[in-house]
């Protein structure tokens, strides 16, 4: 795991960081964008995500993320999976539950050459608990014609640092701007497990001060992304698209011992895991090992 | 047969021989006992008792239990039993997963269900469950109709009521030869059961088992469905009752106005409803929204125009609306939407239906509109809601009146054929298809197609050629006439076969329509042709200049009660020319007559399997 972060950083050094590239800047609305009637490469395409991006930061022990997406619909009746939208959330132990917060869902038309918003209130976003650990936010676009530009935006707090999701980046319609920040404290260690084939035109990977603390930042962007579509005989298709995935692998926390304190001070801790751990996991976990434990089967 | 079901003995050897042959499960006693106690209060006691014989019968084994707001489960117990019916293990409400069933097609419903799965190393077992459900809605009272699935057999199967109420609770038996009900009426009880029904095998080309199955249905002459309560005597007070959900949802804001306005409507009504439906098309899609009385009350005409979505109640409300804010009357239809069709009985009104349509009588006809799809012709039903009737939602003048019927000659496939025969054996050409009625809507999914996808779905369709490449032009959707349309250029490797000096290849270029069966004596159900249809090929090869043709095959014609085929060809120079007409009627047909239904299909596909021979100058 440690050869794979090096292999980052070096292959960092010897890819020119153009400009300056302004990660999570999202891009003004454009009336071009709007008013195109076809997406110019392939007018087949069914819709063009615009911008999207996902920023995982760690800030007092919590996880955040903020998600924007941005889609151009040019066939509505094709485009279903843009049109209605799901976020999974984890509900765990003592309260311990991911939440969505700040949800905003926008349908930009043209009207007239002018812009015309249409939001989604709040009694259209629906919360439903699906079982007892997760719980699904809906929402369907309203408004939405052929050529409309459909928005959301939503962030995630979770207690759960640890649990960083995979992103994949290619979606099967082409992609103008994808960006993933990945900001944590020094003190944290992640893994960085990047897949696939396509090269982020953009990358910064350093160090900064950021949140009133030093971090790292894992900073990826790339920029008009070919659709990535099903084929024959894939099984997976997620197997093979580009993907990333942070992972934590150790925490370096330590107290000030009080006086007479005799207590662990933290320090170097490793969160590789080993077979053993997995299995203390699964004899723990609710769906096995709780389950044997009652002696159901 | 009823000592042993008080004695609750469910050992597996307890089960009647003759009901275990292809069972690979069977429900050993499936009992409700309902006590009505008001129009908004009832209590079920459900008692659900499986044996699951074998791995295939594991299917079975699944546990779901739904609820919903408006009810409440208690007393639940579930054990499993071993093959000696002894106890081995037994469960608690809270080792049940508790899910909402909202599934994909949905985007949010407030219905859930406790589930679990029966994980059992050993066969057979038997599941035991019994729940109490207490519910203020009486509007769905149970149908119950001996079949729980293929290869599943019912040693006994009932229901119970027990009404406290005082409301008039009417029944509707329906006689099929697949079992016998038994019933027991005294006073204000009332218990059916059927008892000892073998298990079916599934069999190609059978109807719905829903349509051959016996069944008992029950109806209260009034009821409540989440916490709305009304007379549910007759089919016009069940629709006032109806209606009552309706126009709420149903004002002419100034915006539904302005929109009609904006229209500029012209010419006679049935160009202005046209003109109105494409509009709605054009802006809405399908999303289903169900939370409380949501599942049966459309979201309101106007929400829908803000929101551009809605489900088959919210897009046809939100159409009758926009044609009554153009002065055009036009009536909520409920529907079975089904393959097989499902009927509404005139003489015992209840609470039923899954779909919504709109009806408009017009001085020139009905019209009939479907407003789920964005692509559909005007004036067109799908063939999963034709050939049925419908109950037309008014406050006086409710009817139940039947949707158009088509023949299988509205129904048609056409296809014609220029190809040239190489002597490589390979195969070039074009192909003109053209399809309406129910063929149009077989065919309609490749509206929404990308190019790829389309390219996929032809080649899928031509797989008996062996295309190397293919190419799609003049794509039409005619949502005038209901027709689908488009033109293809291909070419096909190995389509003939060298022999020495003469060639031959198949006088169909395209498969036969696939229809196998063989003759069983052990054949239990009907074979059912759904829908009817006509097929009219013209096909037209021409063969290389060094080539004549040796022999051309006769004419063929074959009528029958069950449709009528027709194969013609004729030759000129090197061209042959081959026309065929194949009319299959629509229509079920019993088990005596499968036989010569077979032949009649046989006879065609050998037919159909003509060579033509051609040799070298």
């Amino acid at each position: 795991m440690k050869t794979k972060i090096l292999q980052l950083i070096l292959t960092c050094i010897i890819l020119p960081i153009f400009g300056q590239y302004k990660f999570l800047d999202i891009p003004k609305l454009d009336n071009n964008d709007l008013k195109a009637v076809a997406y110019k490469k392939n007018p087949a395409e069914v819709a063009e995500i615009l911008y999207k991006s996902y920023h995982y930061y760690i800030t007092d022990g919590q996880l955040n993320l903020d998600v924007v997406s941005r889609v151009k619909i040019y066939k509505k009746d094709q485009a279903e999976k843009f049109l209605n939208q799901e976020i999974y959330t984890y509900n765990g132990k003592n309260n311990n539950s991911e939440k969505v917060t700040s949800l905003k869902v926008l349908t930009y038309n043209l009207v007239n050459d002018k812009v015309e918003t249409t939001t989604v209130e709040k009694n259209s976003k629906y919360k439903s608990k699906e079982s007892k650990n997760y719980t699904v936010t809906k929402f369907a676009f309203e408004n939405v014609k052929d050529g409309s530009i459909v928005e959301y935006k939503y962030s995630v707090l979770s207690p759960f640092v640890w649990s960083v999701d995979k992103i994949t980046v290619e979606d099967n319609v082409p992609t103008r701007r994808f960006d993933y920040v990945l900001d944590f404290p020094k003190y944290l260690g992640f893994n960085i497990d990047y897949k696939g084939s396509l090269t982020p035109k953009n990358r910064d990977v350093a160090d900064k001060n950021i949140y009133g603390g030093e971090y790292y930042t894992y900073r990826f962007g790339f920029e008009n992304i070919a659709p990535y579509r099903d084929e024959k005989y894939v099984h997976n298709l997620d197997n093979y698209r580009t993907s990333i995935r942070a992972e934590l692998n150790s925490t370096n926390i330590t107290r000030t011992p009080g006086a007479y304190d005799y207590s662990d001070l933290g320090g170097f801790k490793s969160y590789a895991v080993t077979w053993t751990d997995i299995r203390k996991q699964l004899y723990e976990s609710d769906n096995f090992g709780e389950q044997l434990k009652r002696n159901l089967w | 047969m009823s000592i042993k079901t008080f004695s609750q003995n469910y050992a597996i050897s307890e089960i009647p021989e003759e009901i275990k042959k292809d069972a690979n499960a069977v429900v050993r006693n499936y009992s409700s006992e309902y006590t009505i106690k008001a129009a908004d209060d009832m209590e079920i006691k459900e008692k659900k008792v499986i044996s699951i014989l074998n791995k295939a019968g594991e299917k079975f084994s699944y546990v779901n239990i739904s609820y919903n707001k408006y009810s409440r489960i208690s007393d639940l117990k579930l054990r499993v039993l071993d093959e000696n019916g002894k106890s081995i293990k037994s469960y608690s409400k809270s080792d049940l997963n508790d899910v909402s069933q909202s599934d994909n097609s949905y985007l949010y419903s407030d219905y859930r269900a406790l589930v679990t799965r029966i994980v059992q190393p050993t066969y057979p077992y038997t599941i035991e469950l019994s729940y109490t459900t207490r519910t203020s809605d009486t509007a769905f009272l149970p149908e119950l109709q001996p079949f729980y699935a293929y290869n599943v057999s019912v040693e006994k199967w009932s229901v119970d009521f027990k009404n406290e109420s005082g409301i008039n609770l009417r029944k509707k038996i329906t006689e099929s030869k697949f079992g016998k009900i038994e019933l027991q009426e005294n006073g204000n009880e009332l218990k059916v059961a059927y008892i000892n029904i073998p298990s079916y095998k599934y069999e190609k080309y059978s109807p719905d088992p829903e349509t051959v199955f016996p069944k008992i249905e029950f109806a209260m002459d009034r009821a409540c469905l989440k916490d709305k309560c009304g007379d549910f005597s007759s089919w016009q007070s069940l629709a006032r009752w109806y209606n009552t959900l309706i126009e709420p949802a149903s004002a002419i804001t100034p915006e539904i106005q302005n929109e009609v306005n904006g229209l500029n409507l012209k010419g006679s009504t049935s160009e202005k409803v046209k003109t109105i439906y494409q509009y709605m098309q054009k802006k809405t899609r399908y999303v289903f929204v169900g939370i409380g009385i949501g599942g049966w009350q459309p979201m309101s005409a106007d929400d829908v125009r803000k929101k551009g979505y809605g489900d088959c109640k919210a897009l046809s409300n939100y159409m009758r609306v926009l044609l009554k804010a153009a002065g055009i009357p036009s009536y909520y239809t409920k529907i079975y939407l089904d393959d097989t069709p499902v009927f509404f009985d005139e003489n015992f009104p209840k609470m039923s239906g899954n779909h919504v349509i709109l009806n408009i009588p017009t001085e020139n006809g009905d019209i009939w509109l479907e407003n789920t799809d964005q692509n559909i012709a005007f004036n067109h039903l799908g063939y999963a809601t034709r050939n049925r009737n419908v109950v037309l939602i008014d406050d006086n003048a409710t009817k139940v009146i039947n949707t158009p019927t088509y023949s299988a000659a509205d129904s048609e496939e056409q296809m014609s054929v220029s190809a040239k025969i190489s002597e490589d054996n390979s195969l070039s050409g074009n192909f003109k298809f053209g399809f309406t009625g129910g063929l149009y809507d077989f065919n309609l999914n490749k509206a929404t197609m990308t190019p790829q996808e389309m390219k996929e779905s032809l080649k899928y369709d031509l797989n008996i050629l062996n295309l190397s490449s293919i190419n799609y032009s003049n794509f039409l959707n005619d949502r005038d006439s209901s027709k689908l349309s488009y033109d293809i250029d291909f070419k096909a490797d190995n389509f003939s076969k060298t022999l020495g000096n003469d060639i031959y290849f198949r006088a169909l270029p395209v498969a036969d329509n696939g229809f196998y069966l063989e003759n069983s004596e052990d054949r239990k159900f009907p074979v059912e042709v759904a829908f009817g249809y006509t097929d009219n090929y013209e096909i037209e090869y021409t063969i290389p200049k060094n080539y004549k043709f040796s022999e051309i095959p006769l004419a063929k014609k074959i009528d029958s009660e069950y449709g009528n085929y027709s194969i013609e060809f004729s030759q000129e120079n090197d061209r042959i020319v081959i026309k065929r007409k194949f009319k299959l009627n629509k229509g079920s047909i019993a088990v005596d007559k499968i036989p010569s239904y077979i032949n009649f299909r046989k006879q065609i596909n050998k037919i159909d399997a003509t060579k033509i021979l051609i040799t070298k100058l």
